[in-house]
Formats: C-alpha cells, sequence, structure tokens
C-alpha cells in the first residue's frame, strides 16, 4: 500500500513522485511520530535563533527525508533509522541557522552553555576592556594563554574582525569555541590546531582541549575578580 | 619605506595610506615592518634576530592590548595580531621583547599602579590639564621602571614631552 504524504507540513512537490512505500520512510514516520522525535525537536527549537518550533521542525525533517528518498529510490535503509533521522533533524536545524539573518557560525543547538564563560566585554573596549587586560596580563598564565585570551577579548568586543583564513572550527560550532581557534592561532598554538600539514586528529584535538581550557579558565577566573556579568 | 633607528618606536600616519611601514625598536635594535591593520588585523615582520615577542600597546594608556609571538617566515619572522577594530596605527605602540609579560616576581600591585597612573594621566590630558597629566606620567613612568618595564617607562617619559 503506497504510503501518503502526512496532510500537513509536507509540500506536494516532496511527495507527489513516491508512489511506492519506502521502507526508510515507513520506520522514518514511525519515528517522527514518536516522543522521542518530539523531544529532539524541542531540544533543537530551544534556540531562540533557530526561528522554528518543534512542529515545523519535524515536518522539515519528514520534507528533507521525503526528497532524499525521491532523488535516491534505491537508498538502503540504515541500521538505525531513529538515529539517522535525528541525525537528519540536526541537519536541519543547522541549515536553518547558517541561513538565518542573524547567522553566526558559532551557533550550535546541540551544545549547552559553557561552564566557564568569558568576560563580557563592550565594544570599544572602555575602562572594562582596559580592566579585563590588565588582569589577564598579570595573571601569571604563561604568554602563549595570555596572548589567545587577549585575542579572545578583542574578538568578543569586536567580533567583525576579519579572520579571513584563519582555522575556525565546523559551522555551527560554539560561539566561545569559534573565538578561541583563531585567538589560539595568533597566540602561536598552531600545532593544536588543524592546518594544511594537519590533520585534526586524537592528538591534536586533545592538545586543543587542553589549551581552550586553560585560556577558559584565564578568561573565567577574570571575570569573577572583577565581578563582571558573563555570558 | 624608511627606517627610522632613533626613536624607540615611530608611527607614521603615511603608514595609514597603504604602504607598508618601517618601525624601528631601539631596545630590540631591529627594525620591524607593520602592514597596515586590516579590519583589526595586523602583520608584523622582521628579521630573525631580535625578541621573540610582539606586545601591541596601547599608546596612550599603555595598556597591553595584543600579544603574539614571532614565528619563522621565510629568513625572518612574522606575528599575526588582532586589534580592536576602533584603533588606527597611530594608537598603537607596537614593541618587541623577549619578555613580553611582568616578571611574577614584581607583583601584579606594581603593574596596575603604573597602569592606573597611565589611565589617569591620559584621562587628564584629555580634558587640557596638562600639566596635572604630565605629573601623573612621570609618576607612570618611575612606576614602569620599578615594575621592570623600560619599553612602558620610556613611553611615558616621551608622553612627557609631548604634552
Amino acid at each position: 500500500m503506497p504510503i501518503r504524504a502526512p496532510a500537513e507540513g509536507v509540500p506536494l512537490s516532496a511527495t507527489s513522485v513516491i508512489e511506492v512505500p519506502h521502507p526508510l520512510l515507513t520506520e522514518a514516520e514511525a519515528w517522527l511520530r514518536s516522543a522521542d522525535a518530539y523531544r529532539c525537536a524541542r531540544r533543537h527549537s530551544g534556540n531562540a535563533d533557530l526561528g522554528l518550533n518543534p512542529d515545523e521542525l519535524v515536518a522539515e525533517t519528514r520534507d528533507r527525508l521525503w526528497r532524499y528518498v525521491r532523488r535516491n529510490p534505491d537508498a538502503a535503509v540504515p541500521e538505525s533509522v531513529a538515529a539517522y533521522c535525528a541525525r537528519t533533524m540536526r541537519n536541519v536545524a543547522v541549515d536553518h541557522l547558517r541561513r538565518s539573518p542573524i547567522n553566526r557560525r558559532s551557533v550550535d543547538p546541540d551544545r549547552r552553555p559553557e561552564p566557564v564563560a568569558p568576560p563580557l566585554v563592550e565594544p570599544g573596549g572602555g575602562d572594562l576592556g582596559d580592566r579585563v587586560r590588565g588582569l589577564i596580563e598579570t595573571s601569571g598564565a604563561e604568554p602563549a594563554v595570555v596572548a589567545a585570551a587577549l585575542a579572545y577579548v578583542t574578538l568578543a568586543g569586536h567580533p567583525d574582525v576579519d579572520l579571513g583564513a584563519l582555522p575556525a572550527p565546523r559551522a555551527g560550532a560554539h560561539e566561545h569555541d569559534a573565538r578561541l581557534w583563531p585567538a589560539l592561532w595568533v597566540a602561536g598554538e598552531r600545532s593544536c590546531l588543524p592546518g594544511a600539514d594537519r590533520l585534526d586528529g586524537v592528538a591534536t584535538r586533545r592538545r586543543r582541549s587542553r589549551r581552550m581550557r586553560a585560556v577558559k579558565d584565564l578568561l573565567g577566573d577574570t571575570a569573577r575578580a572583577l565581578g563582571v556579568r558573563t555570558r | 619605506m624608511r627606517i627610522d633607528r632613533s626613536a624607540t618606536l615611530r608611527i607614521e600616519r603615511r603608514a595609514l595610506s597603504g604602504l607598508p611601514m618601517v618601525l624601528a625598536c631601539r631596545s630590540a635594535g631591529a627594525g620591524l615592518v607593520v602592514d597596515p591593520p586590516s579590519d583589526g588585523r595586523l602583520v608584523v615582520r622582521g628579521p630573525a634576530e631580535g625578541g621573540g615577542w610582539v606586545r601591541v600597546l596601547h599608546a596612550r594608556t599603555l595598556t597591553l592590548l595584543a600579544l603574539a609571538p614571532l614565528l619563522p617566515e621565510g629568513r625572518g619572522v612574522r606575528a599575526d595580531i588582532l586589534v580592536p577594530l576602533d584603533l588606527d596605527l597611530v594608537d598603537l605602540r607596537i614593541d618587541r621583547t623577549d619578555r613580553p609579560l611582568p616578571d611574577p616576581a614584581t607583583g601584579a600591585d606594581l603593574v596596575h599602579r603604573a597602569r592606573e597612573l597611565g589611565r589617569a594621566a591620559a584621562g587628564q590630558a584629555a580634558v587640557g590639564n596638562l600639566r596635572r597629566a604630565d605629573e601623573l606620567w612621570d609618576a607612570c613612568a618611575r612606576a614602569w621602571l620599578e615594575a621592570d618595564d623600560t619599553t612602558r617607562a620610556e613611553a611615558a617619559r616621551a608622553n612627557i614631552r609631548r604634552t
């Protein structure tokens, strides 16, 4: 029996050419109607920048799956359709964020806020910016960590700084990571970032994680010392 | 392109025309070439000899704005620096050094005091109270000397002469 397109949320164009059942769509539809799917959609749509409610996100995911099957009628059914659908939903959410007018490569619906937040530095720096930089300078941290923290503060106050071809995390990475990557790069910590001659292997990621933690700790300590609002 | 070896650090407005600028740092004894900042990015090049770090200070308050290691590039070295977008090259002092940060033994209080004196002096100069600004710059210079930062001490003294 042919699968009927759901009455709502699916453009006719996406479904009208599907006339035979496809096992992927059958199983996907079951997942999309489940509580798991709704929970997943609610988690992604909790990001205020997404601009989609959970129902809309489920519908968009369904639409994407149908379009995929239309393009690939012989597509194999994944081992775990639920995981496949959840991943598709996440991709739909990320694509929406990328297209949004307030798009920042730093927004990731899957990530939780960092436990250690950097100091809030108003554009232009001003007195607070000077005090933040002064505390960072005299923190006793090693020069590379201080250099990265100062670069981070500059990026926090001036998000429009041209980063050019500097290494950056994947689109959708957390805001802090999007600043920390270029900050580490200008601080000379190139060995913990992927590059033309270096893959992002396990050792590189571990090194990066340690260096990022050191910079975040310094920024967190600075914020606490100043009693400034963090985000 | 011109080299001025007499000045501690010389920044010329001509650099803002888009030409590379040559700076000379007496303490480092070597010239640094600074590309004009582009959207907050500054590239500093220099010979291999000399200090391994570049410090970027705010010219008016002597606050440390950025720090970057000089990494090998061809026969020389290069540092890439991020600076606040609202500052021009004339607002910056660039310094090549092997001691980019205060010695921990110096004590943070000394450095804080020197920096606060610099900020106060800049504030007084900004409102036209030049005599008070000179007094504060003098105190600031002595404080930086005490903190063992001769570059910033010289910069503070230079501000006295300017006002």
